[in-house]
């Protein structure tokens, strides 16, 4: 211990140099936004390129349950195409064109290279970015559900706000009922989340599935988050306090679909006409 | 060190930061050529301060310019740079007779080249790891160089004729 002391002693202005400078740097990334943001994007590069080699190990392992999920949605796919196959059968030799809305949103599949559910913020990593067209506040929904949103985007990766993470709320409806709501993930389970803003005259069920409710432009309607398992309302409340089972594992999502809106930016534009 | 030496160094320094405030900051030739003399402060520091004391005295001058540029930690980095290198880089360039008698490293006191030779490598090396670490990128590196190289000549010119003009009385 004394020999440490006296090594430190003897080394003392080369310690203290190295001790400010990063007390400096510290300073620097914390109050300046461009250092910051260049700082963690860099990292970030860097991190998304270990965690791709990672996951290569890892995915290897998982290779039985992959499978499966795939399987599950070709057959879903399969059932989606032959669905549209037979809305463009011609009638009376006139073509029935597609609708237009068929047109508004595409599905860019990635795979998932890091996640976490055990934090009050949690955030996933995909292998996607930039260069396959990604911008940040794209939807993200896996094979069962509503993931998240996409946060920021690196060239060739992106980093999303899982629903799992404090500040992300997403806009549903409760399916039977047409009644909408919001969703909210209180931070301690990850297969649960709140639902909030159903008033007390709303006839609730377990079991209730909650949808996107395709107000935002970010998902579609109609994609599942979960299920009801639990509600109950005080007598001076006027909004339920209802729990809902996520309809995503979050632990075990590995290969996701984003969501690009082609009507977004008009959307957005008429709605900013609202303010 | 004794008090009055603490705090007449002390009100060096506020002098310095004011003249670097009110005066040089907008001193900036061709939108690109800067003068940052406050490092004058550091560099004319009596031979007696121990390497440690310096280093702290670096941080926190450079802190507080950085107040000013509301950029912080920046200035500070630098600074700190350089008051480390200071006692290395001087027992590297001692004169033939040794520092006995000389309490400032000053341009009267051990002669105009020597005084180029201590400065100027300690100026570039702080304009240049002041501007990359602002840059934070190397992107535009030449430039980057170009403005330091030419920067530290200016600030190297300023300190001269500071000390032609201020240091005929003081102690030697």
């Amino acid at each position: 211990m004394r020999q440490l002391f006296l090594l430190i002693y003897q080394y003392r202005t080369f310690v203290t140099f190295v001790l400010l400078e990063i007390a400096c740097f510290w300073l620097i990334l914390g109050s300046s936004k461009y250092h910051n943001a260049a700082f963690f994007n860099t990292s970030n590069n860097i991190i998304a390129n270990v965690y791709s080699t990672k996951q290569n190990v890892y995915r290897y392992f998982n290779l039985i349950q992959v499978n499966d999920d795939l399987s599950k949605e070709n057959a879903f796919l399969r059932d989606l195409i032959d669905r549209q196959k037979i809305s463009e059968l011609p009638i009376d030799s006139l073509e029935v064109k597609p609708l237009d809305s068929l047109n508004q949103f595409e599905f860019i599949t990635a795979k998932v290279i890091n996640n976490s559910t055990r934090k009050i913020n949690n955030y996933i990593t995909i292998n996607k970015g930039a260069k396959e067209g990604l911008q940040p506040g794209m939807g993200v929904i896996s094979t069962n559900g509503v993931v998240g949103v996409i946060k920021t985007v690196s060239n060739k990766f992106a980093t999303i706000y899982s629903l799992l993470h404090s500040d992300i709320y997403i806009s549903s409806v409760i399916n039977r009922l047409n009644v909408f709501c919001t969703i909210k993930w209180q931070g301690e389970n990850p297969q649960n989340a709140s639902l909030l803003y159903v008033p007390r005259h709303v006839k609730l069920q377990v079991g209730d599935s909650i949808m996107t409710s395709g107000f935002n432009s970010i998902f579609p309607e109609g994609i599942p988050i979960g299920t009801i398992t639990e509600f109950d309302i005080d007598e001076n409340q006027s909004f339920y306090n209802i729990s809902i089972k996520l309809a995503s594992d979050f632990s075990s999502v590995s290969y996701v679909y984003l969501i690009k809106n082609n009507f977004k930016q008009e959307k957005d534009s008429i709605e900013l006409l609202n303010e | 060190m004794n008090n009055k030496n603490f705090i007449y160094n002390i009100l060096i320094f506020v002098i310095y930061l004011l003249l670097q405030v009110m005066l040089f900051d907008n001193m900036v030739l061709f939108g690109s050529i800067f003068c940052f003399m406050y490092i004058g402060f550091i560099l004319l520091l009596p031979l007696e301060f121990s390497a440690v004391i310096l280093v702290v005295v670096g941080f926190f001058s450079g802190l507080a310019m950085d107040v000013f540029y509301n950029s912080l930690g920046v200035n500070a980095a630098a600074t700190l740079f350089i008051a480390y290198l200071r006692p290395i880089w001087l027992s590297a360039i001692t004169p033939r007779g040794g520092y006995e008698e000389v309490q400032i490293p000053g341009l009267k006191m051990l002669g105009f080249s020597w005084f180029i030779t201590y400065a100027l490598p300690l100026i570039f090396l702080h304009h240049i790891s002041l501007f990359l670490i602002e840059a934070g990128d190397l992107i535009n590196f030449w430039f980057i160089l170009k403005k330091s190289i030419f920067s530290s000549m200016f600030t190297l010119l300023i300190l001269v004729f500071g000390q032609y003009l201020f240091y005929n009385r003081k102690q030697y």
